[in-house]
């Protein structure tokens, strides 16, 4: 569905990402792992085209990404952002309606079936409640709802997301890996998301890429990447595999 | 429910403009009876009935007085409305575009452009507001591609711009101003910003540049929206940022070059009017731009009414009361801002 053939980025001579070839198949779930700095997120905009990247490395089904116009674009791929501006004064309603400014007219107004569309994405993310409430005052994790709601709304065939869960405790971080599951069943979407919680990634993601350095280290199916020695070199051996009910956990390792 | 709901506010919206429009055509009338000359608003009537009825005028009213209303105070204060939407409207956008709520017309260079155009204009033999146009042009133009264009606009490469463009532009203005002495003292007068030169004519090519370049925003309201989320997020959606800020950024300088060759710099209207806008409506632009349209023409208006009023004999530059009264409401958005830093 997505290719990326020699991938190469650098910010003033220091190489962000180097030789990046991975592709992405149709239905399934793909988590971009590594340390700080690795070059995941800066992957991940590539792949949106938020950071443009030269031509023919990045292809949509056979297509090099830069030949796609930007509105064209939105309706194929969409994105969640790590930190999104939430000190405006739009209410919920508002914010899931830019999900649908492709479809909308030159006055900026939707049609009565985008309106259904977002009152179903408002009762299918349990969200229904906060309709008309400005985003400004929502909880970090019921934020990030509307803001993937926002991004459902787009109707794409790919769903990127920058660590959804980094602002989430734990007990929200898991609750938003369920909703962002469900929704790719129910939606049929791929899905592409850079995740630092390991344990998270393994138990969400059906493979996982492991960044060092701007360079994909590992990539392999899930349960195969908890005992990787390469994940473990990566995170300079601070992590340890624990059994649980016949499931693999990563727990971290302390020296003190 | 939320049907209900959206219908209600929509109607409640309407309601508002309806109620706007009208509360401005009042004050516009009962502003065109102030001023030194002392006519009431029964002769004002008289005489604009007369005029476009074609009809005899009562041997009371004077044809000084005709000449007066008809030819000084409606165009002036015709003039003081388009001033209002546009420096209202595109200090909105720029804020929008920018995602800066500092952002304002005359900090991108425009005014100190326009001055310089003027001064040159005056000392190539008589100010026209084609030098001014072309001034204010040149010097946002300037301030835009400085600030990077195509990539990610910094707010504080922005501002930092614009200073640069300014002091620059300044510079030239007080070499010239030194050059030809006191000559200049009607480019001086009319860079504080006035409204005593407007008529017909001018109102008319005002017109014709807002209508369109008006429209054209309204149409990009909800580019503006999605821009208020961040360069990323609306490119995420499918706005092309790079295009549609270009074409607001031309459509903008545009706007404010042509008013300001008119009449003068006229500071903080486009600042601080969006500002009131959000604050007691919202964020959306879809409500945003009309109601800045509408408060930035009562609040020139009512600064004109005052520069006419407050001066016995004469006027006060308008530029002058606009930034006696916006400055204290900057200063307070500043010292909100630190309060909320710290």
């Amino acid at each position: 569905m997505i290719k990326i053939q020699g991938l190469n980025y650098h910010v003033n001579d220091k190489p962000i990402l180097e030789d990046i070839c991975i592709s992405f198949e149709k239905g399934k779930t793909y988590g971009i792992i590594g340390p700080n700095g690795a070059g995941k997120s800066t992957l991940l905009k590539h792949i949106m085209s938020l950071i443009k990247p030269p031509k023919h490395k990045i292809y949509y089904e056979g297509k090099d990404i830069t030949d796609f116009k930007v509105k064209e674009y939105a309706k194929k791929v969409s994105f969640v952002f790590q930190e999104n501006v939430r000190e405006v004064d739009f209410s919920v309603h508002e914010i899931l309606m830019m999900g649908r400014y492709t479809r909308m007219d030159l006055w900026g107004n939707i049609a009565q079936s985008d309106e259904e569309a977002i009152e179903a994405i408002l009762e299918e993310l349990h969200i229904t409640a906060l309709r008309n409430r400005k985003i400004s005052t929502l909880s970090g994790g019921e934020a990030q709802k509307v803001f993937i709601g926002r991004a459902l709304l787009q109707e794409t065939p790919v769903l990127l997301l920058d660590e959804p869960t980094s602002m989430l405790d734990m007990h929200n971080g898991i609750e938003m890996m369920e909703c962002i599951k469900g929704l790719k069943e129910r939606h049929g979407l791929t899905v592409i998301m850079v995740i630092h919680d390991l344990n998270l990634a393994f138990y969400s993601c059906d493979e996982l890429i492991l960044l060092e350095g701007g360079k994909v280290v590992a990539k392999d199916a899930s349960q195969s990447m908890t005992t990787s020695e390469i994940l473990r070199e990566v995170y300079q051996n601070k992590l340890k595999v624990i059994q649980e009910k016949g499931k693999n956990y990563i727990v971290p390792v302390m020296n003190y | 429910m939320w049907q209900l709901n959206k219908k209600a506010t929509i109607r409640n919206i309407r309601l508002l403009y309806f109620l706007l429009t009208i509360g401005i055509i009042l004050f516009a009338c009962i502003s065109v009876t102030i001023g030194v000359a002392d006519i009431t608003l029964g002769e004002t009537f008289a005489i604009i009935r007369s005029k476009l009825m074609n009809s005899p005028l009562t041997s009371q009213i004077s044809q000084g007085q005709q000449m007066i209303i008809w030819n000084l105070r409606i165009p002036r204060i015709l003039m003081a409305l388009l001033t209002g939407i546009n420096l209202a409207v595109t200090g909105a956008v720029y804020q929008a575009i920018f995602r800066n709520d500092m952002a304002d017309p005359y900090m991108l260079g425009v005014s100190s452009g326009a001055s310089l155009g003027a001064a040159i204009g005056f000392c190539m033999g008589g100010f026209s507001p084609i030098y001014a146009f072309t001034g204010a042009l040149i010097a946002n133009g300037l301030v835009v591609l400085l600030s990077g264009l195509s990539g990610k606009i910094s707010p504080i490469r922005l501002l930092l711009a614009g200073l640069a463009i300014n002091y620059f532009f300044s510079a030239f203005l007080s070499f010239i101003r030194i050059q030809t002495e006191d000559k200049n003292l009607a480019v001086f007068i009319w860079g504080m910003g006035t409204l005593n030169a407007a008529s017909y004519e001018r109102v008319g090519i005002l017109l014709l540049v807002t209508v369109p370049i008006l429209l054209l925003f309204f149409v990009y309201r909800k580019e503006l929206n999605m821009l208020l989320m961040g360069e990323e997020a609306a490119k995420a959606m499918g706005v092309d940022v790079t295009q549609v800020r270009k074409k607001l950024l031309i459509l903008s300088s545009m706007l404010i070059a042509t008013n300001v060759a008119f009449t003068g710099t006229i500071g903080f209207v486009g600042l601080i009017i969006p500002h009131v806008a959000r604050l007691l409506f919202g964020s959306n632009y879809k409500r945003t731009l009309p109601l800045c349209g509408f408060f930035g023409m009562y609040f020139v208006l009512f600064c004109d009414n005052l520069a006419r009023a407050v001066s016995k004999g004469g006027e006060l530059p308008l530029g002058i009361v606009t930034a006696l009264l916006g400055a204290p409401y900057f200063m307070y958005l500043i010292y909100r801002e630190r309060k909320k830093v710290g």
